[in-house]
């Protein structure tokens, strides 16, 4: 039997299991690691002991992570600042910015780079199972730990706070509550290097946050818990290598217009929030773009201590040296990295991994960008789009994408793509 | 002119605490004790819950000169019937196990031998890893008063014999039972899987092979008959091996590298003799010798496998471990690649294939690969304990299990789409199992062996690494007659089951699952021993949460790390309650444990 009938026959399967609960197969599982509230309350626990910082779900506030980290002002403020406020030392202490005491600390003062921030649209947030889609925002605030602050001493070097907006296409998301605020801190002598607190809309930590990864799947969010769920799309699956930061690919963004976000494109959001344009021959957009391109270079500089020869760390390579000197959009072939280069000819395939895959697959495991790594993994992963009935009874989590059910049209599209790969 | 042969030519038992048995397998791919007819396993236990024996069935068959099998011999006849059987065990005055130590010269053990008893073989790592000497229970001078040799014990009607050995001063005596049924056959029984210790003081088991002053009833020893014809005369039968094992908790689930598949390798690169006459099985087996070419380690092109009779089983096995095994954090989905049968044994899309060939570690090749598969512990673990523990340079590339290199080479030739797509089963989880049909000689042979481990051997569950050793037999799956000497060893009674751990149950408890993911992987590695005899996790439902099959034993813990192995109170659990713990059945597509 041609793989082509072997499609067409078994299509009425599909329709029945992708994307809703399996009548026959397994529980419904997330495929990304979920971990668990017991192993979060152990995770804490075990950082309060490293960091001598009381976490402490439920009651540490963002607020009592700022003063760990000499910053003391309240994460609404950081929420809600334009980061061109943050970033400005010089408002540092006024009350209409982070009302910091700058010289309070062995009279340390805020420095230039202490706080870099910056806005931009998320597609990696978005539950992209739901009709019509609610945009997802990102507002990074990175903080370096201030020389004699708690968390200096606890060998925390940074801080990468992450907020979480959504809105309807063409609304201002950012005067949203941040439905998770994720932190990483950044510790080169602690063990793993890399550690995680989530915090909840009101700013308090918790366990997990909520996210749609495996939306298509299991019906909707769910809770992903610290370390494992972060972990997991960090370099660090099963949770045994050091953990990495991702660097911010505003390619992708951009590539994300032309399919699943036309309506956003409609509006002319300015995907860089703070360069209100997408023009990238506009001076608001080359300062917003160098923010990025600043976050990336650590970004880059952390992964090449954590886990230097990972693809992670190569696709971050990858950007930066496409956007050296260059703020301008790059196709997909053009970011393919790895021995073997996409060609021009497969730019509608790799299109599709970039739609459908990029998402988990610019960071857990292989980076669709990497032609080698798919090529390996053709069969493979035209198996899990496309998976045998023994598959789905399985388990639920050996289907690909999670977190959203592909029409018939595009698995054959796929399946055709990465069957004629060499 | 005709000959006589017993069958299967080397028999597996398996004890049990219950005075009540079963017959083990004796037609492949049929496990034993499965109930065609109700589709599903008899019960394991008798009715106080003891563990039903497994009875090593032998049947005599007269043979022609083309090696066509005539007929089975049997009472009905009218011809008379003695069977001799002779095991022992020797485990307690054999060397102590350490893994291929012993096996660097040819003949075996010669190194070792020239050594005193007493000198130190191992040293004292701590956790689980005392000292070991060269024998075990050096200071012994007189060896056969550690040996349990019932002697050659024969039967020539129905009824029962025990197989005891009143001499010994070993505190155990009792090896097992003969039995002659009504039809002529042998059984085979073995032990009660009984331990027992013999010193001025109690010495706890400290280790997983080796622990002085401690006995058991395993055993294994050559199984012989003669036959006295209606008209008088009298003809031997080729001699066949009993060997005794464990009880399979996993009776459904067999273990990727069986040990039919490595005497089976044995018997293809070595050209062993084989009369295959119209056994298909045996004529596949003559093919694959003319097609191995030992200079590639490959087969000529000519050879064709097949998917359904060569490759299935290698695959079905691997993704079968996941009733046996939880996988490992991170990685819910391992080996569920492979229950795509449908498209795996389509020839004209090779992706599917190579993309798991890919996955297999080369059995030819000396460079150490931990990633592969199968993600199994190999004969050389002691060169990855030296590693981790001492810092000695990186562990042997045989520090984990390969498939025999037959194995290897069908899957392949399979990759590379010479093989023949008659795969008619459908998109299933498994083959279903197939009905009763006719016992055939090799067919014996087969289903004893392909549910024994074939691999690794550190030492192993029924049998250790001699069974390798290419001098032993007289063709394929048959072995030399016994009385021979090879270097320092006797090929005799009790041969191969010296080798074993001693008790038995040490080995049995310690051969878990166990995680050794290097400085830099990117995933934990966690690799197993030999789950489809005894499992390392087992689920009450399919798809329902995993526990640690011995986890009734963490009750006696002295520590929260259910791994440790300096927690010796566990190595007492497995030799006390081995019975209690659970069987893994068949319950519709799913292994779940018994209820």
């Amino acid at each position: 039997m041609t793989d082509r009938n072997r499609l067409l026959l078994i299509a009425p399967v599909i329709a029945m299991f992708v994307g809703i609960t399996p009548v026959l197969g397994a529980t419904p599982e997330p495929t990304i690691t979920p971990g668990s509230e017991q192993g979060a309350r152990a995770y804490y626990a075990q950082i309060s002991d490293q960091l001598h910082f009381t976490a402490v779900p439920g009651t540490t506030r963002l607020d009592d992570l700022l003063v760990f980290l000499g910053y003391p002002t309240t994460g609404d403020k950081l929420r809600t600042l334009d980061p061109g406020v943050l970033m400005n030392p010089v408002q540092a202490a006024a009350p209409t910015g982070l009302s910091l005491s700058i010289n309070g600390l062995s009279g340390a003062t805020l420095r230039e780079d202490d706080i870099l921030a910056t806005r931009f649209f998320a597609p990696k947030i978005v539950n992209i199972s739901q009709t019509p889609l609610t945009i997802g925002w990102r507002k990074l605030v990175r903080l370096r730990s201030r020389p004699d602050s708690a968390a200096a001493r606890a060998g925390v070097q940074t801080a990468i706070i992450l907020f979480n907006f959504f809105a309807p296409a063409g609304q201002d998301p950012f005067s949203n509550q941040s439905i998770n605020t994720q932190v990483m801190l950044i510790a080169p002598a602690q063990p793993k290097g890399l550690l995680w607190l989530d915090f909840d809309p009101n700013n308090v930590l918790g366990l997990s946050l909520t996210a749609s990864f495996d939306a298509a799947d299991l019906g909707g969010t769910r809770d992903y818990y610290v370390p494992d769920g972060c972990n997991a799309c960090h370099g660090s699956p099963g949770n045994s290598a050091p953990p990495m930061i991702n660097y911010l690919d505003t390619d992708h963004w951009f590539d994300r217009l032309e399919n699943d976000f036309a309506a956003l494109k409609s509006t002319n959001t300015a995907l860089l929030f703070d360069a209100h344009t997408n023009d990238p021959t506009q001076g608001p957009f080359f300062a917003a773009f160098d923010i990025i391109r600043r976050f990336n270079e650590e970004a880059l500089k952390q992964n090449s201590i954590a886990q230097p020869n990972t693809f992670e760390a190569q696709a971050a390579r990858v950007w930066l040296g496409l956007h050296a000197q260059s703020d301008q959009h790059f196709s997909p072939v053009d970011r393919a990295f790895g021995n073997e280069k996409w060609q021009p000819t497969e730019a509608d395939g790799l299109s599709r991994l970039n739609r459908y895959c990029f998402r988990c697959h610019g960071s857990v495991r292989f980076s669709v960008f990497d032609r080698q790594a798919v090529v390996e993994r053709a069969g493979i992963m035209r198996q899990r789009i496309n998976p045998s009935q023994a598959q789905i009874r399985e388990s639920s989590t050996f289907k690909m994408p999670p977190d959203r059910t592909l029409d018939f049209s595009e698995i054959q599209a796929l399946d055709e793509f990465l069957k004629n790969l060499k | 002119m005709p000959t006589l042969r017993i069958y299967p030519a080397i028999g597996a038992a398996r004890l049990g605490n219950s005075q009540q048995s079963f017959v083990g397998p004796e037609e492949p791919g049929i496990p034993g004790n499965w109930d065609s007819g109700a589709q599903r396993f008899r019960a394991f236990r008798d009715g106080e819950g003891k563990i039903l024996r497994q009875a090593a069935r032998f049947r005599i068959f007269q043979f022609d000169d083309t090696g066509n099998a005539i007929k089975e011999i049997t009472l009905a006849d009218g011809v008379r019937i003695t069977w001799t059987v002779h095991v022992a065990n020797r485990k307690a005055s054999f060397f102590t196990f350490n893994g291929q130590s012993g096996a660097e010269t040819d003949p075996p053990y010669t190194g070792r031998a020239a050594r005193k008893p007493d000198e130190a073989e191992k040293e004292d790592r701590g956790k689980g890893q005392p000292e070991r000497k060269n024998f075990r229970n050096p200071a012994v001078a007189k060896r056969s008063d550690l040996e349990i040799d019932p002697g050659p014990v024969s039967i020539s009607a129905p009824g029962v014999r025990e197989l005891r050995d009143s001499q010994t001063p070993a505190p155990i005596k009792l090896l097992g039972h003969i039995q002659m049924e009504n039809e002529g056959h042998l059984l085979v029984l073995g032990g009660f899987g009984e331990t027992e210790f013999q010193g001025p003081v109690l010495h706890a088991i400290d280790e997983y092979a080796s622990n002085d002053g401690w006995f058991d009833d395993m055993s294994d020893g050559l199984v012989s008959a003669s036959v006295i014809f209606p008209d008088g005369h009298t003809e031997e039968a080729e001699q066949a091996w009993v060997i005794v094992g464990p009880p399979k908790f996993a009776p459904g689930i067999r273990n990727v590298v069986s040990l039919y598949d490595t005497i089976w390798d044995l018997a293809v690169r070595n050209q062993m003799s084989c009369q295959a006459g119209r056994d298909p099985i045996l004529q596949d087996l003559v093919a694959q010798q003319q097609a191995w070419q030992n200079t590639t380690n490959d087969f000529a092109s000519a050879y064709v496998p097949s998917f359904t009779q060569h490759i299935y089983p290698i695959l079905s096995r691997a993704f079968a471990a996941r009733d046996v095994h939880e996988p490992p954090t991170g990685f819910p989905d391992y080996h569920l690649t492979l229950p795509d049968w449908s498209r795996l044994s389509q020839r004209p899309d090779p992706q599917f294939r190579q993309a798991i060939f890919n996955r297999i570690r080369n059995p030819n090749s000396n460079v150490l690969d931990r990633k592969n598969m199968p993600r199994g512990l190999g004969d050389d673990y002691t060169t990855l304990d030296d590693f981790e523990f001492k810092g000695a340079p990186q562990p042997s590339a045989r520090a984990f299990l390969s498939l025999t290199q037959v194995q290897y080479t069908l899957l392949k030739a399979w990759a590379e789409g010479r093989f023949v797509d008659d795969w008619k089963f459908g998109d299933v989880r498994f083959a279903p199992i197939p009905a009763p049909g006719i016992v055939t000689p090799h067919g014996l042979d087969q289903a004893a062996l392909e549910n024994c481990v074939g691999g690794p051997f550190y030492p192993g569950i029924e049998v250790s690494w001699l069974i390798r050793h290419t001098s032993l037999y007289a063709g394929a799956f048959r072995l030399q007659k016994a009385g021979f000497l090879l270097g320092p060893l006797t090929f005799g009674a009790g041969f191969f089951s010296q080798q074993m751990a001693l008790p038995w149950q040490a080995d049995f408890y310690d051969c878990h699952k166990e995680e050794h993911t290097e400085d830099g992987s990117p995933e934990p590695r966690i690799y197993m021993w030999w789950t489809a005899q005894r499992p390392d996790d087992i689920r009450a439902v399919a798809g329902g949460p995993y526990r640690r099959w011995v986890e009734p034993f963490d009750a006696a813990s002295q520590t929260q790390d259910p791994d440790d192995v300096a927690n010796l109170a566990r190595f007492e659990q497995m030799r006390t309650r081995w019975f209690e713990l659970k069987f893994v059945i068949l319950d519709g597509e799913d292994f779940v444990e018994e209820k």
